[in-house]
């Protein structure tokens, strides 16, 4: 796993607690903002966050790993979504997955060593005609083959 | 007080206490796992289920939390109930196939076979260690991780827990005995928490009665001197 460095831990986490008025119970919030800042939840602020708001580090924990919307992991430059759902699964998404699976050798949910890429599925997003659609920082690639894949990625690498 | 009738039997309870509380001081006996008296009722297992008439109305319930009422008829080993533990039972051993104490749950309770998929945990994430560490010895060293199927019991990032001082309170409250404690070369020893510490002799008897973690936790609460925590119970 790529090393990140993460600076300033202390006095961010006690610029967004301020935010809810030092309010414990606002937790998903402050670990919103915190992530919001970081692209992800590094340990070290999970750690602070428990430190200032005096609430073990287990609950902390839990509530980190509870929401899908938190990740502890560090998350790419670009995140990849390629959808699953089932006109795109019919219109052979599997394959397009398959493929970045393969040319970026992580699994769905993973990030690439350079932290370059984050590869997602999602299931529908709602422009099935599209199929296979992949979206990349938010921006949506329709009728994506297999073969497209890698021109795609050099596209992204190359920015 | 309170009067209600569990099992065909008059029971005087106090107000404000369970079902379960009120049928264990009558000596009648509802299973449970999830449950331990110093902790808060959490009803995660189900396993106490009964059935309580209200006026008109039966409903089920997890006798671990069921408050009592005057006039309250609780039933708890009706064909009904006897299906649901059993299918609880089943469920539970379907996660945890491997444990030997669903296992005589099993038995006792004539579940003869698992119907599910089978898993392979060796919890049944009843949350006893959980809140007992955090109710009773008051230091959260373990906690939930994840939620659905995902969900389990752990440390922190699966990294030793600092908070944690291995006195084994949550071994002692698992019902299902997930939780093992060893003594080895003078360490006591918890791989589930990823955690090891050296363990104190009683400076009389000689006999390894804690660990340095407990040894400095009584401490720093109690303010003694050492030596007088040097000795073990018997020695005291
Ligand atoms: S380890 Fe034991 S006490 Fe803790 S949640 Fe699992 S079954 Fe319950
Ligand atoms: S003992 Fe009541 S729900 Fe587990």
């Amino acid at each position: 796993m790529a090393q990140v460095v993460i600076e300033g831990v202390e006095e961010n986490v006690r610029e967004v607690m301020a935010r809810y008025g030092n309010n414990p119970a606002r937790m998903i919030e402050i670990l919103q903002d915190l992530q919001d800042l970081y692209g992800y939840l590094p340990k070290e602020v999970l750690e602070e966050v428990s430190r200032q708001t005096e609430v073990p580090l287990t609950r902390v924990y839990h509530v980190a790993t509870f929401f899908k919307a938190f990740t502890l992991k560090p998350r790419g430059k670009y995140t990849i979504q390629v959808c699953t759902g089932t006109a795109c699964h019919v219109k052979g998404s599997y394959r397009v997955l398959e493929r970045f699976e393969d040319l970026l050798g992580v699994r769905p949910g993973d990030t690439t060593d350079d932290l370059m890429f984050t590869l997602e599925t999602v299931n529908c997003v709602g422009c099935c005609a599209l199929g296979p659609v992949v979206i990349i920082n938010g921006k949506y690639h329709g009728h994506v083959a297999p073969v497209q894949v890698e021109s795609l990625i050099k596209e992204y690498r190359e920015r | 007080m309170v009067k209600l009738i569990i099992d065909g039997k008059e029971v005087i309870a106090e107000e404000g206490q369970t079902v379960l509380q009120a049928a264990q001081e009558a000596g009648i006996y509802i299973p449970t796992l999830c449950y331990h008296h110093e902790v808060k009722p959490y009803t995660a297992c189900r396993l106490c289920m009964v059935e309580v008439t209200k006026g008109k109305r039966t409903r089920f319930v997890t006798a671990c939390d069921y408050p009592v009422a005057e006039g309250m008829v609780v039933r708890t080993n009706t064909d009904k109930i006897q299906r649901c533990r059993k299918l609880i039972i089943e469920l539970l051993l379907a996660q945890c196939p491997g444990l030997p104490r669903l296992q005589e749950l099993a038995e006792r309770f004539g579940v003869e076979k698992v119907r599910f998929s089978k898993g392979e945990s060796d919890c049944i994430l009843c949350g006893l260690c959980v809140r007992t560490c955090q109710e009773v010895v008051g230091l959260s060293a373990i906690g939930f991780e994840g939620r659905g199927f995902t969900r389990r019991v752990c440390t922190p990032f699966d990294e030793a827990s600092d908070p944690c001082i291995l006195c084994g309170a949550c071994a002692y409250v698992c019902p299902v005995d997930a939780i093992p404690v060893e003594e080895v070369d003078g360490y006591r020893v918890m791989e589930r928490w990823h955690k090891r510490s050296k363990l104190v002799a009683c400076s009389k008897c000689g006999r390894y009665f804690m660990t340095e973690d407990e040894l400095r936790l009584l401490k720093e609460k109690t303010g003694l001197p050492e030596e007088s925590l040097r000795l073990c119970m018997d020695c005291r």
